[in-house]
């Protein structure tokens, strides 16, 4: 009983906290705001469910799965979000105008950047950057 | 009890879904597409082990674990497909 009533608060945390990253990506104005709330919120929220499946069977086996997956994400969202961010300041994406401190910004003047820097995008889609 | 929560967390992240996709259709640039694709994945990881809650079946964990190792790969291959300016 106990049990369940644990499993049912992490099953609906973690809702909580994956909605308000979707919210976020949706309404954040500029990439690098939307990756932050997909990101960390996400993360949080993905972990929530997994430690409600751990909690919900109950044995040690499927707890460690559970482990197993959050730890990867633990692990794995900060490297994919890092590498995207990095990707997309290379390709040309800058911050929102409201944004307060651009620091790979300031670390990158007057040097030669190590990847092209190529306006990929298409035509179209670029004019929606104060979306 | 746990069952009917299971059911209600798998329409409020389907709603989360559906919001995630909405960014992945309009994002303006390539690089908002990739990361509401990486949210995407996320999500659906989180999906699955509300299934396997509400079915009761544990080995759709295992699926969870081969999905989030798939989605980051993927993000990793798209953003370095990005940053080499759209050359593999």
């Amino acid at each position: 009983m106990i049990r369940d009533m644990i499993t049912c608060g992490l099953l609906l945390f973690g809702a909580l906290f994956a909605v308000t990253a979707a919210v976020g990506v949706v309404r954040f104005p500029d990439l690098f705001t939307r990756m932050h709330a997909a990101s960390k919120s996400g993360t949080l929220g993905v972990i929530s469910l997994a430690a409600a499946l751990g909690t919900h069977f109950g044995s040690a086996d499927i707890a460690i799965q559970a482990l197993l997956v959050s730890l990867f994400l633990l692990l794995t969202a900060p490297i994919g979000a890092h590498i995207a961010a990095r990707a997309a300041y290379l390709t040309g994406t800058r911050p929102w105008a409201g944004s307060v401190i651009d620091a790979l910004g300031d670390q990158l003047d007057g040097r030669k950047h190590t990847s092209p820097r190529t306006d990929q995008t298409d035509p179209d889609e670029t004019a929606d950057t104060s979306a | 009890m746990t069952t009917s929560v299971a059911n209600l967390v798998m329409i409020l992240l389907g709603a989360a879904v559906l919001l995630t996709a909405f960014r992945l259709f309009r994002g303006p640039t390539f690089m908002d597409r990739v990361i509401a694709l990486d949210l995407l994945g996320s999500i659906v990881v989180g999906f699955i082990a509300v299934y396997a809650i509400a079915t009761n079946q544990a080995v759709f964990i295992r699926d969870a674990i081969v999905l989030a190792v798939v989605s980051f790969l993927g993000t990793v291959a798209f953003s370095y497909y990005a940053e080499r300016g759209g050359k593999p």
